[in-house]
Protein backbone atom coordinates (compact mmCIF):
# COMPACT_ATOMS: atom_id res chain seq x y z
CA UNK A 1 0.00 0.00 0.00
CA UNK A 2 0.83 3.57 -0.43
CA UNK A 3 3.01 5.12 2.67
CA UNK A 4 1.58 8.20 4.14
CA UNK A 5 4.25 10.52 2.71
CA UNK A 6 1.83 9.83 -0.69
CA UNK A 7 -0.56 12.16 0.97
CA UNK A 8 1.80 15.06 0.36
CA UNK A 9 2.88 14.46 -3.15
CA UNK A 10 1.46 16.37 -6.48
CA UNK A 11 0.85 14.79 -9.69
CA UNK A 12 -0.57 11.37 -11.03
CA UNK A 13 1.03 7.89 -10.19
CA UNK A 14 2.71 8.23 -13.34
CA UNK A 15 6.16 5.51 -13.45
CA UNK A 16 6.93 5.66 -17.13
CA UNK A 17 7.06 8.89 -19.56
CA UNK A 18 4.02 9.95 -21.20
CA UNK A 19 3.61 10.78 -24.52
CA UNK A 20 1.95 13.56 -24.22
CA UNK A 21 -0.59 14.36 -27.29
CA UNK A 22 -1.14 17.65 -26.70
CA UNK A 23 -4.64 19.66 -27.84
CA UNK A 24 -5.34 22.75 -27.29
CA UNK A 25 -8.86 23.35 -25.77
CA UNK A 26 -11.01 25.95 -23.95
CA UNK A 27 -11.76 25.64 -20.41
CA UNK A 28 -13.66 27.98 -17.82
CA UNK A 29 -11.83 28.83 -14.79
CA UNK A 30 -13.73 30.86 -12.46
CA UNK A 31 -16.17 32.36 -15.03
CA UNK A 32 -13.68 32.87 -17.33
CA UNK A 33 -12.81 31.32 -20.66
CA UNK A 34 -9.19 30.80 -21.16
CA UNK A 35 -6.96 28.57 -23.81
CA UNK A 36 -4.64 26.01 -22.33
CA UNK A 37 -2.69 23.06 -23.97
CA UNK A 38 -3.22 19.33 -22.39
CA UNK A 39 -2.24 16.25 -22.93
CA UNK A 40 -4.75 13.56 -24.06
CA UNK A 41 -2.92 11.07 -22.35
CA UNK A 42 -2.00 12.04 -18.90
CA UNK A 43 -3.91 15.37 -18.16
CA UNK A 44 -0.54 17.53 -18.23
CA UNK A 45 -1.58 20.99 -18.50
CA UNK A 46 0.32 23.90 -20.45
CA UNK A 47 -1.47 27.19 -19.96
CA UNK A 48 -1.48 29.32 -22.99
CA UNK A 49 1.97 31.11 -23.92
CA UNK A 50 3.65 28.24 -21.90
CA UNK A 51 5.83 25.75 -23.69
CA UNK A 52 4.36 22.71 -23.43
CA UNK A 53 7.88 20.83 -23.59
CA UNK A 54 8.51 22.55 -20.22
CA UNK A 55 5.15 21.09 -18.79
CA UNK A 56 5.93 18.03 -19.82
CA UNK A 57 9.09 17.88 -17.73
CA UNK A 58 7.37 19.21 -14.62
CA UNK A 59 4.52 16.92 -15.33
CA UNK A 60 7.65 14.05 -15.49
CA UNK A 61 8.86 15.32 -12.05
CA UNK A 62 5.25 15.21 -10.30
CA UNK A 63 4.92 11.47 -11.70
CA UNK A 64 8.43 10.41 -10.14
CA UNK A 65 7.49 12.10 -6.89
CA UNK A 66 3.85 10.90 -7.00
CA UNK A 67 5.55 7.40 -7.19
CA UNK A 68 4.82 4.97 -4.30
CA UNK A 69 7.17 2.28 -3.03
CA UNK A 70 5.29 -0.90 -2.44
CA UNK A 71 6.75 -3.53 -0.45
CA UNK A 72 4.49 -6.17 -2.66
CA UNK A 73 2.21 -6.45 -5.91
CA UNK A 74 -0.78 -7.42 -3.48
CA UNK A 75 0.08 -4.01 -2.12
CA UNK A 76 0.09 -2.35 -5.61
CA UNK A 77 -3.08 -4.41 -6.87
CA UNK A 78 -4.84 -2.66 -3.54
CA UNK A 79 -4.51 0.26 -4.69
CA UNK A 80 -5.39 -0.28 -8.56
CA UNK A 81 -8.41 -1.30 -7.07
CA UNK A 82 -9.18 1.88 -4.94
CA UNK A 83 -8.64 3.41 -8.35
CA UNK A 84 -10.81 1.30 -10.48
CA UNK A 85 -13.29 2.02 -7.54
CA UNK A 86 -13.08 6.02 -8.21
CA UNK A 87 -13.33 5.43 -12.09
CA UNK A 88 -16.44 3.69 -11.72
CA UNK A 89 -17.83 6.40 -9.20
CA UNK A 90 -17.13 9.04 -11.26
CA UNK A 91 -18.99 7.32 -14.53
CA UNK A 92 -22.12 7.48 -12.43
CA UNK A 93 -21.65 10.59 -10.82
CA UNK A 94 -21.09 12.19 -14.11
CA UNK A 95 -24.48 10.55 -15.65
CA UNK A 96 -26.57 12.01 -12.37
CA UNK A 97 -24.71 15.66 -12.88
CA UNK A 98 -25.71 15.70 -16.11
CA UNK A 99 -29.25 14.52 -15.52
CA UNK A 100 -29.61 17.11 -12.96
CA UNK A 101 -27.38 19.90 -14.38
CA UNK A 102 -26.17 20.64 -18.16
CA UNK A 103 -29.79 19.87 -19.62
CA UNK A 104 -31.26 22.70 -17.57
CA UNK A 105 -29.27 24.65 -20.01
CA UNK A 106 -32.51 25.90 -21.69
CA UNK A 107 -33.65 28.06 -18.68
CA UNK A 108 -30.51 30.52 -19.26
CA UNK A 109 -29.19 31.35 -16.20
CA UNK A 110 -26.01 30.75 -14.66
CA UNK A 111 -26.11 27.55 -12.93
CA UNK A 112 -25.37 25.61 -16.42
CA UNK A 113 -22.36 27.19 -17.03
CA UNK A 114 -21.23 26.41 -12.96
CA UNK A 115 -21.68 22.61 -13.84
CA UNK A 116 -20.07 23.05 -17.06
CA UNK A 117 -16.88 23.93 -15.12
CA UNK A 118 -17.30 21.17 -12.93
CA UNK A 119 -17.32 18.67 -15.59
CA UNK A 120 -14.44 20.63 -16.90
CA UNK A 121 -12.79 19.72 -13.88
CA UNK A 122 -14.15 16.27 -13.82
CA UNK A 123 -12.38 15.78 -16.95
CA UNK A 124 -8.97 16.35 -15.37
CA UNK A 125 -9.64 13.41 -13.10
CA UNK A 126 -10.84 11.41 -15.20
CA UNK A 127 -7.51 11.90 -17.20
CA UNK A 128 -5.61 11.98 -13.85
CA UNK A 129 -7.47 8.12 -13.43
CA UNK A 130 -6.59 7.31 -16.66
CA UNK A 131 -2.75 7.82 -16.18
CA UNK A 132 -2.70 6.60 -12.64
CA UNK A 133 -4.75 3.08 -14.02
CA UNK A 134 -2.16 3.08 -16.55
CA UNK A 135 0.71 3.29 -14.13
CA UNK A 136 -0.70 1.46 -11.56
CA UNK A 137 -0.58 -1.40 -13.84
CA UNK A 138 3.24 -1.68 -15.54
CA UNK A 139 4.32 -1.21 -11.83
CA UNK A 140 2.55 -4.23 -11.02
CA UNK A 141 3.51 -6.33 -13.77
CA UNK A 142 7.14 -5.22 -12.84
CA UNK A 143 6.67 -5.94 -9.10
CA UNK A 144 5.43 -8.96 -10.27
CA UNK A 145 8.45 -9.94 -12.66
CA UNK A 146 10.94 -8.87 -9.39
CA UNK A 147 8.78 -10.98 -7.40
CA UNK A 148 9.02 -14.02 -9.43
CA UNK A 149 12.72 -13.96 -10.17
CA UNK A 150 13.45 -13.40 -6.12
CA UNK A 151 11.80 -17.02 -6.27
CA UNK A 152 13.42 -18.50 -8.52
CA UNK A 153 16.59 -17.07 -7.14
CA UNK A 154 15.82 -18.35 -3.56
CA UNK A 155 14.20 -21.90 -4.84
CA UNK A 156 16.36 -25.01 -4.73
CA UNK A 157 17.87 -25.98 -8.12
CA UNK A 158 17.61 -22.62 -8.95
CA UNK A 159 20.74 -20.65 -10.89
CA UNK A 160 22.21 -18.77 -7.80
CA UNK A 161 22.08 -22.37 -6.14
CA UNK A 162 23.93 -24.17 -9.55
CA UNK A 163 26.51 -21.39 -9.32
CA UNK A 164 26.93 -21.68 -5.59
CA UNK A 165 27.59 -25.49 -5.89
CA UNK A 166 29.85 -25.45 -9.01
CA UNK A 167 32.58 -22.45 -7.08
CA UNK A 168 32.24 -23.94 -3.55
CA UNK A 169 31.40 -27.25 -4.22
CA UNK B 1 -44.07 30.61 -2.54
CA UNK B 2 -41.27 28.85 -3.31
CA UNK B 3 -40.67 27.56 -6.16
CA UNK B 4 -40.27 23.68 -5.24
CA UNK B 5 -38.79 22.49 -8.19
CA UNK B 6 -35.49 25.06 -8.21
CA UNK B 7 -35.48 23.57 -4.44
CA UNK B 8 -35.63 20.11 -5.73
CA UNK B 9 -32.86 20.86 -7.81
CA UNK B 10 -30.64 22.29 -5.06
CA UNK B 11 -30.96 20.13 -2.98
CA UNK B 12 -30.17 16.91 -5.50
CA UNK B 13 -27.13 19.30 -6.69
CA UNK B 14 -26.23 19.59 -2.40
CA UNK B 15 -26.47 16.36 -2.62
CA UNK B 16 -23.84 15.74 -5.62
CA UNK B 17 -21.60 18.79 -4.28
CA UNK B 18 -21.48 16.24 -0.89
CA UNK B 19 -20.18 13.12 -3.15
CA UNK B 20 -17.71 14.73 -4.72
CA UNK B 21 -16.60 15.76 -1.22
CA UNK B 22 -16.20 12.10 -0.43
CA UNK B 23 -14.58 11.03 -3.39
CA UNK B 24 -11.58 13.50 -3.50
CA UNK B 25 -11.17 11.86 0.48
CA UNK B 26 -11.25 8.31 -1.69
CA UNK B 27 -8.86 9.87 -4.22
CA UNK B 28 -6.57 11.29 -1.19
CA UNK B 29 -6.55 7.50 -0.03
CA UNK B 30 -5.82 5.99 -2.84
CA UNK B 31 -2.76 8.59 -3.02
CA UNK B 32 -4.08 10.86 -6.16
CA UNK B 33 -3.73 13.93 -4.70
CA UNK B 34 -4.32 16.04 -8.07
CA UNK B 35 -7.41 13.95 -9.11
CA UNK B 36 -8.31 15.08 -4.93
CA UNK B 37 -7.35 18.20 -5.60
CA UNK B 38 -9.64 18.65 -9.16
CA UNK B 39 -12.88 16.82 -7.92
CA UNK B 40 -12.29 19.48 -4.47
CA UNK B 41 -12.79 22.50 -7.14
CA UNK B 42 -15.41 20.55 -9.54
CA UNK B 43 -17.47 20.62 -5.68
CA UNK B 44 -17.05 24.18 -5.29
CA UNK B 45 -18.49 25.07 -8.63
CA UNK B 46 -21.46 22.30 -8.35
CA UNK B 47 -22.33 23.85 -4.97
CA UNK B 48 -22.44 27.40 -6.95
CA UNK B 49 -24.47 26.00 -8.95
CA UNK B 50 -26.91 24.90 -6.30
CA UNK B 51 -26.63 28.23 -4.94
CA UNK B 52 -28.24 29.38 -8.19
CA UNK B 53 -31.53 27.00 -7.48
CA UNK B 54 -31.68 27.87 -4.45
CA UNK B 55 -31.86 31.53 -5.09
CA UNK B 56 -34.27 30.88 -7.58
CA UNK B 57 -36.37 29.31 -5.65
CA UNK B 58 -37.10 31.48 -3.31
CA UNK B 59 -37.83 34.02 -6.00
Amino acid sequence: MANDDNQARVGPITPGPCVHEWKSRKVLSFGMERDITQCDVCGAVAEDGDDPREAAAAAKIAARKARPDYASSDDAIADLAKIKALQDKLEAFDQELLHHGLNEAAYGFEAPAHIDTAQDYLGNVRLALNAAMRSQESAIKWLQENEAEERGADSVGSEADHNYEQRYG
Amino acid sequence: MANTKYMRRNERLDRLAFQLGEMAADADKAGLPVAASDLRKARVWVENASGVYASKSSE
